[in-house]
């Protein structure tokens, strides 16, 4: 599988980021630093402390690490709970939270699966 | 050598991104929050030649930094470009207030960050180098001034010295003794000096003071123009002799006229005077133009009294010297021009002071 192909079965657009860097081999070593990344557990911590602010610092960065890595298919979500929790406020619904969840384990799944088979 | 770009961002993801962009043109330096960023910069910025700053950050914010680089002074000489995901007006508005140069918005894109991050560092760069050419061309422009002044200041001397030395050439011409210049200014001096303590109406500075002194030099230049017959003759002078010897005093300041520029205003005006009028009386009989009273210039009245006092205490080819002490008796008494009750009363205080200079510069 070349990273292309791991961006398509993502859902993600390959096109958008390598537009933007132009480099197959830096976007793959960009993309599987993403399966360390801790946001997504950090904002889940603080969420259930209800450290609201510390969670949008968290959704935040995430964020712009997905913007950065071309995840499309993770953007509609993590951009509506930033704004639902812009200024520290507690996100209005799980549900959202809930949807971002789990297309972020899926996508640590075929990252993962792309790691381990390249 | 490659430039250090410093790049400021808690992702490590961004981090990557950026330097692997910046890579090949600069030298990325990554930090993680505010606190390590300021310590990279340090106090004069370490060498860095832009700063990538995310705003949110743990630890301390991209704003505080910007505060401290503002309160620092830094943000003057090291730019820096906010790098964020979105940036609304407000935000813009504070970064911008902060000095923030430009923006960078997530997502990254290679040839955009490369642009901005150029565009910025050579615009900040020539902006960097003219300061310090109009510093150095200030520098130097100052430095000339300087030598200006002191050119200036060599030229006064020297002008000085040619003006002392026209004074000693008319001393040469006219056999006086080799002091007599000296002599005069000295007793000028003292005199002017009295004048100055007793009489505050003349209004004479210790400027003033100077300027007198080094223009009685020059009383009597004018004696360049009386033939060496008349000069130079022992024995009284006919009427006729003594009527060309008066003329000293207008060609003096006629020679005075024609080396304007030689001092300041000041200077050539006080030397004029002193040329033209130390022969007039207080009582109007003098010459060339019969002044009376204070109608004589300051100048010329004390210098007259230096130069009659000088005459009688010296030995001239028309007389034998005369003892200080009926030299004295005979200028109060009106028997050698006539001069104010003031100067008189300085003389009269002068005495002791116009004996031992006398003395010292005797022959």
């Amino acid at each position: 599988m070349t990273i292309k192909e791991c961006y398509e079965k993502m859902g993600a657009d390959y096109e958008n980021i390598y537009s933007r860097l132009g480099d197959a081999d830096m976007i793959e070593y960009l993309v599987l630093k993403f399966t360390k990344d801790t946001n997504m557990q950090k904002l889940i911590d603080a969420l259930a402390r209800q450290d609201y602010e510390a969670a949008f610092m968290a959704v935040h960065t995430l964020k712009g690490v997905v913007l950065n890595l071309g995840l499309t298919q993770l953007e509609p979500a993590v951009v509506a709970i930033t704004e639902e929790m812009r200024g520290g406020k507690a996100p209005k619904s799980a549900e959202l939270l809930e949807s971002l969840k789990d297309l972020y384990a899926r996508t640590m799944m075929i990252l993962e699966d792309y790691r381990a088979n390249k | 050598m490659r430039d250090k770009v410093l790049i400021v961002d808690d992702e490590e993801i961004n981090r990557d991104i950026l330097a692997s962009i910046l890579n090949k043109a600069y030298e990325p330096v990554l930090a993680t929050n505010g606190l390590e960023a300021l310590a990279a910069l340090g106090k004069d910025g370490n060498g860095f030649v832009l700063v990538l700053l995310d705003l949110m950050m743990p630890e301390m914010s991209g704003y505080d930094v910007l505060e401290h680089m503002n309160a620092s002074g830094l943000i003057d000489e090291l730019p820096v470009i906010v790098i964020s995901a979105e940036v609304d007006a407000k935000t813009e508005r504070r970064c911008l207030d902060l000095k923030v140069i430009d923006f960078i918005r997530k997502p990254f894109d290679k040839l955009a960050v490369t642009r901005r991050v150029e565009n910025v560092i050579n615009l900040f760069t020539i902006q960097h180098n003219l300061e310090k050419l109009v510093d150095a061309k200030t520098e130097e422009i100052k430095k000339q001034n300087e030598k200006l002044a002191q050119q200036a200041a060599c030229l006064k001397r020297t002008n000085e010295r040619i003006i002392e030395l026209l004074g000693t050439v008319v001393e040469y011409r006219n056999l006086e003794s080799g002091q007599h210049i000296k002599r005069v200014k000295g007793f000028t001096r003292l005199l002017a000096e009295q004048l100055a303590e007793l009489y505050p109406e003349y209004g004479l500075t210790s400027r003033q003071i100077d300027i007198i002194v080094a223009a009685s030099a020059l009383h009597d230049v004018g004696k360049i123009a009386i033939s060496d017959s008349i000069l130079l003759k022992p024995g009284r002078l006919t009427k006729d002799e003594f009527e060309l010897m008066k003329t000293h005093t207008t060609e003096g300041s006629a020679i005075i006229e024609h080396i304007k520029g030689i001092g300041t205003d000041e200077y050539e005006k006080v030397s004029y005077d002193i040329a033209r009028y130390h022969h007039e009386r207080f009582d109007g009989r003098g010459y060339p133009e019969g002044l009376v009273g204070d109608e004589i210039p300051i100048a010329a009245q004390i210098v007259a009294v230096a130069d009659v006092y000088d005459a009688l205490v010296s030995k001239r080819c028309y007389k034998d010297a005369y003892g200080k002490g009926e030299a004295f008796r005979m200028i109060m008494a009106g028997e050698c021009g006539v001069f104010s009750e003031k100067i008189l009363t300085c003389f009269a205080k002068a005495k002791e002071a116009f004996e031992a200079l006398a003395d010292k510069y005797a022959e």
